[in-house]
């Protein structure tokens, strides 16, 4: 707010200007003069102290008005902008004596200037797009602080004396917001991003990287970590869809009387049903063998999937330590001195560590809820496939031999 | 009284509602999955507990089928799939937050970087606001995490104190 202080300053200084310093009897000077004669000794003195007097006056208001300039090069000014530079290159031209006339248009021109920094408002300007193209654009002018036009912010540039539409745009929530805040109901609250610099934080901010530089950042380690990644979250959903199924299939065996092939349940049966010995020995270890089958078959890919969590944060490690590398060869290179010129490899070295990470923790996740349903169908298969074991032992033996369960007594 | 009891809750409420509100600002975008993560561990917690102290009991008054049938050998296998559900995932849960908590502390170190790049590291706090970023990520990570450690292996051991008491069940009617 020092800007609108200054403002208010120099508006003040200048209303006593004009009020104060031009008294009706100095304006109207010279028929005054014309109508008292006075001896020629007289009326010089009185004319040194009166241009003396003027002199003062003159040079204050050409210092105030050069004080002025530097605010009206940087502001985008309501109202005629050029006429009003106009105004203050010429008063503040130390050849040229202002005229009365010229101080009540600056004050004019102050007062426009303050309510228009203390207002919001819209007003149409040309608007250069990043492609260079410039056309008329309804703006919003938020005080002193920020333009926006159409939901994207703008800056003015005071090379071109134009609005300039920033090339890259903050981040997505501030947009939204500038966006929500042109539709909102003028009688309403609305929240809206402003910038106190007027433009500057904004034209920083926005050269923060985007995702995706981000990802460019993180280099080779970063892609190939995205890239196991990708292939880890597909072999993933693709098991996940296929447990959920052969679940849903066993379920239908256990409903079904006949063994079905297409399920780890119903192929055990059928082993069993098709082992064509008494042999309880033999029947055991057939059962066994189709078991353990079926429960590899279940934890496929899971040790894959382990494997990957386990890596990518040691991939995002190795990132790390290549990216320090960078750095402490650029230090070796150029010094210190510099924090821009080590940023690149310290970027490189953080943004694979979050790679690994974001990789890694979903990929844990996923293993565990995968891990979890596979070992409940398996221990669901062990238990009816024993439960079917010893009803097929019950059948061939007499009910006696129940309790007696040695391959001796066979 | 009454209503002044409920005054002092909903100003009690209200007050902690802005901490958690303040501790989310700070902590920065990784909060939010920290947050759903841990709710998701008291969720599942909670249903654990549920499960041992209100439904187990009810459960292991029901008759057991007799010994060495094949309805036993099913209804131990049910019994322990029972048992052990969400363990697993409690314990990878509580294994997953200390993570995000490194994550929540990477990315805060980012952002310093990312400022001090753009603005110098003149302003110190800048810098200070990314590096408690980083640290409070980091200790709620680690809170959380230990509490699902040690409350999996609480629940690790009542699971398999049930299962041998009901496989003594079984065997001995």
């Amino acid at each position: 707010m020092k800007l609108l202080r200054v403002l208010r300053f120099l508006r003040t200084a200048a209303v006593w200007a004009v009020f104060a310093a031009f008294p009706p009897s100095v304006l109207a000077a010279p028929e005054a003069q014309a109508e008292q004669p006075a001896s020629p000794s007289e009326a010089e003195a009185r004319l040194t102290t009166e241009l003396a007097a003027r002199e003062e006056l003159f040079l204050s208001i050409r210092e105030s008005a050069a004080n002025l300039k530097p605010y009206y090069q940087q502001l985008v000014l309501a109202g005629d902008a050029a006429s009003q530079r106009e105004l203050i290159d010429r008063l503040s031209d130390s050849r040229h004596i202002p005229t009365a006339d010229e101080l009540t248009q600056l004050f004019a021109s102050l007062q426009n200037q303050l309510d228009a920094l203390g207002s919001v408002s819209t007003f149409r300007a040309p608007v250069y797009a990043p492609n260079g193209q410039a056309s008329e654009k309804e703006v919003l002018r938020l005080g002193g602080f920020t333009f926006l036009s159409e939901g994207r912010y703008l800056a003015y540039s005071p090379e071109v004396d134009r609005l300039i539409e920033l090339s890259r745009q903050p981040a997505p929530n501030l947009l939204d917001l500038a966006r929500d805040y042109a539709r909102a109901d003028a009688r309403s609250l609305a929240s809206v991003a402003i910038d106190p610099s007027s433009g500057q934080t904004l034209q920083l901010i926005v050269q923060i990287p985007n995702l995706r530089e981000r990802i460019a950042q993180g280099g080779i380690v970063g892609y190939l970590i995205l890239g196991l990644a990708g292939f880890a979250y597909a072999l993933a959903g693709y098991r996940f869809v296929e447990l959920t199924r052969i679940g849903q299939r066993i379920r239908n065996q256990l409903q079904s009387p006949r063994p079905r092939l297409d399920n780890p349940l119903g192929r055990v049966l059928a082993r069993l049903d098709q082992a064509d010995t008494n042999e309880e020995e033999v029947l055991y270890l057939t059962v066994e063998e189709a078991l353990s089958r079926e429960q590899a078959r279940l934890e496929r890919v899971l040790p894959f999937l382990k494997l990957v969590a386990a890596i990518a944060p040691m991939l995002g490690l190795l990132g790390t330590v290549t990216g320090m590398i960078k750095t402490f060869q650029a230090i070796a290179l150029h010094g210190s001195g510099d924090p821009k010129l080590m940023s690149g490899g310290i970027s490189e070295a953080l943004v694979t560590t979050v790679e690994g990470l974001v990789t890694a923790i979903p990929i844990l996740l996923l293993h565990s809820l995968l891990m979890g349903k596979s070992q409940t169908l398996t221990a669901l298969l062990e238990a009816h496939a024993s439960a079917a074991l010893a009803a097929r032992l019950e059948r061939r033996n007499p009910p006696a031999d129940e309790d007696n369960r040695s391959p001796g007594s066979v | 009284m009454g209503g002044r009891l409920l005054e002092t809750f909903l100003s009690f409420f209200h007050r902690s509602e802005q901490h958690i509100e303040d501790l989310m600002d700070f902590g920065g975008p990784v909060m939010w999955p920290l947050l759903a993560v841990s709710l998701l561990l008291w969720t599942l917690v909670l249903e654990r507990y549920w499960f041992f102290l209100h439904a187990l009991p009810k459960f292991l008054e029901r008759p057991v089928p007799p010994p060495h049938s094949s309805a036993a050998t099913i209804g131990m296998a049910e019994m322990k799939i029972a048992l052990r559900r969400h363990l697993r995932l409690i314990k990878t849960l509580s294994g997953i937050l200390p993570m995000l908590g490194l994550l929540g502390t990477v990315t805060g170190i980012i952002e310093t970087f990312d400022l001090i790049r753009l603005f110098g590291s003149a302003e110190t706090r800048i810098v200070a606001r990314g590096v408690s970023q980083a640290l409070i990520t980091t200790l709620a990570g680690l809170v959380m995490g230990l509490f699902g450690v040690g409350v999996f292996y609480n629940l690790n051991r009542r699971a398999r104190a049930f299962e041998r008491r009901y496989a003594e069940r079984l065997l001995q009617p």
